[in-house]
């Protein structure tokens, strides 16, 4: 009895006395996130949440300069291409090394590259192109490719191209080049290394103080997990946080004004839209399908579902990637245009199902005013929602007559659209979701996908797009801001729309 | 029958349970459209990626063989691997477990230190206020969402008064003890770490008081209806005829057998909490095994789908031994057989 109450006085007083810990220094950057990574291997992981983490820890080739689309160099001082586009050969910064002290030269390269090709898992869908990597001498790698691929240099800044140390294949257990090892660790050459991982509690990276880009100004940065929206508003708003990624569109705009937080608020290139299967009877039928294309309040979406935070895609190439141009047809909200297409294709009485799941939330909002917009022209639109795994093997197999989509490029190039989107060798969820095939239009994307030539690539593709809008596979619906609230001395920040979800933690710093 | 022959029987008799529980859950997870090659290889992937990814995960073979080496595998102690992290789901479950674990231990004893009190002292007082206001409390316990009690205790004693914590499970600042259950409190007592049992204390108040104040109503409730059926037997009017002080006949003759149906629903609460308090954990940012039972759902994981069903079984199947054998203990009319 003496002891039970000696152990309750004890757990009273170690609740009621406030802990001494006190905040974290300001050299610590906290950042709430909706939910833990499953996977750390830059050979392996397709997500940007996960690419948060091995970005800054695995350094490229090059890198994406500032806000922009384009590369710049980053362990590759320079590099040169053969007249047929088919040969990169890349000269390495000389003072690198991996956090063990090892020096990254070009075997480092070579090994990396090699081994996510032998993985075959999904970065290595970036990198089908390379036939071959040679060691010219410890500071010169050569990349040989199968054919000319204009989007290469691109694909070398993605998490794929990251450069991991050769020495991880000491970890390697039954001949898995170390997969298992790299799952819960990293091992590169970057600012910022893994220090500590609690499963569903917290991520922490510590600063690389050798690094050779300089030693960043944030010693330590927390990713917290934290999933309620609620919660993490409160964090934030407390000072408790710096950085909160899980915040809905409504609460980020009541947080605007709030003394102490900012808004990051760029375009980004994630685009939502509508895919119609082109296989099904009646919407094999252009004229149906610009029909919806017409029935659609693409402005009122965008103003009571994003609040404003987006813009209307015209065509499938986003704003902000090169080969967008204002001059394609971007529809409008036009009942009447789309009374008289029906009319036209004779179809009366129009029974459509529309497939999502609870995976983006704003889907169920869109489901619903799609409803109302094509109830307005005479069509039923029935919602089936499914779980999101269910959802991807029907939208696989074709079994849909609409399915709401998202999609973001892996790098800055619109083949990541055109191709994926309307190559009828990509038919399912490998990128053609409305199976659509126009001999045309595959001649056109296929032949920008190998010229080396933007000019050439721009008219191609943009010849590509006007006959494609016609045809209207896909509802293009809408391109969202990238919205991200954070303390007002959280500074250096910048967004890239190719790197959503992933900081620039060596050029940040906390006043 | 002995109370030892009683749990030996018990026992065997769960393995045919557990095996049903097995062919059930396996069943109902791979018949879901769906493919978790795809999910993981991400969706640019080509065919050729995710043909790969399948065979490598086994999804190829027919269901019954994958069944069946999945059986062999769970024989040996090893639920296989999980399709989502990679990693061993023995280990996932292993991280998880203990969150789960302390937390539902702690919601369960809060409630019964209150529910047992409260629900003797509104049978006793029948129709008195303190019935009157317990009733209310127990109304409002079972009729609102614990999303909505968790989003206003962390709003009030967090946000506006910053008298305890946010979510989480432990200061940042303060490292996790030491320590082999993963029991935080448990952990930090045993190495005397008082600055992260003070922390994980604190963290714990709001999840736990949010998890227990269902529960909390249906057992205070639980109590007083027993409590007055038991109040009127006749064995109570026999003890009370003989004088015995009225304490005595409440305590000593009244509470054992009314408590018979609360201690089911100890069980069976601790059963459902351990894996159902999604909830709570979703407010609290507490790294249970709800959570991760519906990341492996919506993720199509097998594996973790099926090492979280075992489990899960696993304790309920003991929560309601150890229920029968509690029986025994409080009614004496009871025998083990």
């Amino acid at each position: 009895m003496r002891i039970a109450r000696s152990v309750l006085v004890l757990l009273v007083v170690a609740l009621l006395v406030p802990l001494q810990a006190g905040r974290a220094a300001e050299t610590t950057l906290v950042i709430l996130i909706p939910s833990d990574v499953a996977n750390l291997d830059p050979a392996f992981c397709m997500d940007n949440v996960e690419w948060r983490q091995t970005y800054v820890a695995y350094d490229r080739l090059v890198q994406y300069d500032g806000k922009s689309t384009k590369v710049k160099p980053m362990l590759a001082e320079s590099w040169d291409i053969s007249p047929d586009g088919k040969v990169y050969t890349f000269k390495l910064r000389r003072d690198v090394k991996f956090w063990d002290g090892t020096p990254l030269d070009a075997n480092a390269v070579k090994f990396s590259f090699d081994r996510v090709q032998k993985m075959g898992k999904g970065p290595s869908e970036a990198f089908t192109v390379l036939s071959e990597v040679k060691v010219i001498d410890a500071h010169t790698v050569q990349m040989v490719l199968r054919h000319p691929f204009a989007p290469f240099l691109s694909c070398l800044a993605t998490n794929g191209g990251g450069i991991v140390n050769p020495k991880v294949m000491r970890e390697e257990k039954n001949g898995d080049l170390a997969h298992e090892y790299l799952s819960t660790h990293l091992m590169g050459s970057g600012p910022y290394k893994l220090k500590e991982w609690v499963r569903d509690q917290h991520i922490i990276l510590e600063a690389n103080p050798d690094y050779w880009g300089g030693k960043p100004k944030i010693s330590t940065v927390v990713m917290k997990i934290v999933p309620e929206p609620g919660a993490q508003r409160m964090m934030l708003l407390r000072g408790e946080a710096h950085i909160a990624e899980g915040l809905l569109i409504e609460q980020i705009q009541k947080l605007r004004g709030e003394k102490g937080i900012v808004i990051v608020e760029d375009p980004s290139q994630y685009c939502c839209y509508v895919y119609i299967n082109t296989q099904r009877k009646p919407l094999d039928n252009p004229k149906v399908r610009q029909a919806l294309a017409y029935a659609v309040d693409y402005q009122g979406i965008i103003k009571s579902i994003l609040q404003g935070c987006g813009t209307q895609m015209r065509g499938p190439i986003p704003a902000g990637m090169w080969g967008h141009s204002e001059s394609v047809f971007q529809y409008q909200r036009d009942v009447a245009k789309a009374k008289q297409l029906l009319a036209e294709a004779a179809v009366k009485n129009l029974k459509l199902k529309i497939l999502y799941s609870d995976r983006v939330p704003t889907w169920a909002q869109e489901v619903m005013i799609l409803q109302a917009n094509f109830r307005d022209i005479g069509v039923k639109l029935e919602p089936e929602m499914y779980a999101y795994a269910t959802m991807r093997d029907k939208i696989d197999r074709g079994d849909f007559d609409l399915c709401m989509g998202v999609w973001m490029p892996d790098y800055a190039d619109p083949y990541m659209f055109m191709t994926y989107w309307f190559d009828s060798r990509n038919f399912g969820l490998a990128g053609n979701r409305a199976f659509y095939s126009n001999p045309k239009v595959d001649a056109l994307i296929r032949q920008a996908a190998v010229s080396s030539s933007q000019p050439e690539r721009e008219k191609l593709y943009l010849d590509a797009q006007n006959i494609i809008v016609q045809d209207c596979p896909y509802v293009f619906l809408y391109q969202k801001n990238y919205l991200l609230p954070m303390r007002s001395n959280v500074k250096g920040f910048v967004y890239n729309p190719m790197l959503t979800n992933i900081y620039n933690l060596p050029d940040m710093w906390i006043e | 029958m002995n109370m030892l022959t009683f749990v030996s029987r018990r026992l065997v008799a769960m393995v045919p349970v557990l095996l049903g529980v097995t062919i059930l859950t396996f069943l109902l997870s791979h018949v879901i459209p769906g493919d978790p090659a795809r999910l993981l290889v991400g969706q640019k992937a080509s065919d050729e990626v995710v043909k790969r990814m399948r065979e490598e995960l086994g999804l190829n073979d027919p269901l019954h063989i994958q069944y069946w080496n999945y059986l062999k595998q769970l024989l040996r102690g090893d639920l296989g691997m999980s399709i989502r992290n990679r990693r061993p789901v023995v280990q996932d479950l292993a991280e998880r477990f203990p969150a789960s674990f302390e937390l539902t231990f702690v919601s369960l004893l809060i409630c019964v230190i209150i529910a047992i009190p409260l629900g003797i002292l509104t049978a006793v007082r029948r129709n008195h206020v303190v019935d009157h206001v317990a009733r209310v409390l127990a109304l409002l316990g079972v009729s609102t969402p614990v999303f909505w009690w968790g989003l206003l205790l962390l709003l009030i004693f967090y946000f506006r008064l910053g008298w305890l914590p946010g979510p989480g499970r432990i200061d940042l600042a303060v490292p996790p003890p030491a320590g082999h259950t993963g029991l935080y409190i448990l952990d930090s007592l045993l190495s005397r770490d008082w600055r992260a049992l003070g922390s994980s204390l604190r963290h714990l108040v709001l999840p736990a008081f949010c998890l227990c104040y269902v529960y909390l109503a249906v057992m205070t409730r639980m109590v007083r209806s027993s409590m007055l059926e038991v109040l009127n037997l006749d064995y109570i009017r026999t003890a009370r005829a003989n004088g015995l002080p009225e304490r005595a006949v409440i305590f000593r003759h009244a509470l054992g057998n009314a408590l018979v149906p609360t201690v089911t629903i100890v069980g069976l609460s601790f059963g459902e909490l351990i894996g159902g308090a999604i909830l709570t954990e979703t407010i609290f940012a507490w790294p249970g095994l709800g959570s991760y039972m519906v990341d492996s759902v919506l993720f199509l994981d097998f594996p973790a789908i099926m090492g979280c069903t075992i489990l899960v079984c696993l304790i309920y199947m003991a929560a309601n031994l150890i229920v029968d054998i509690a029986y025994g203990f409080l009614d004496p009319q009871v025998r083990w057989g």
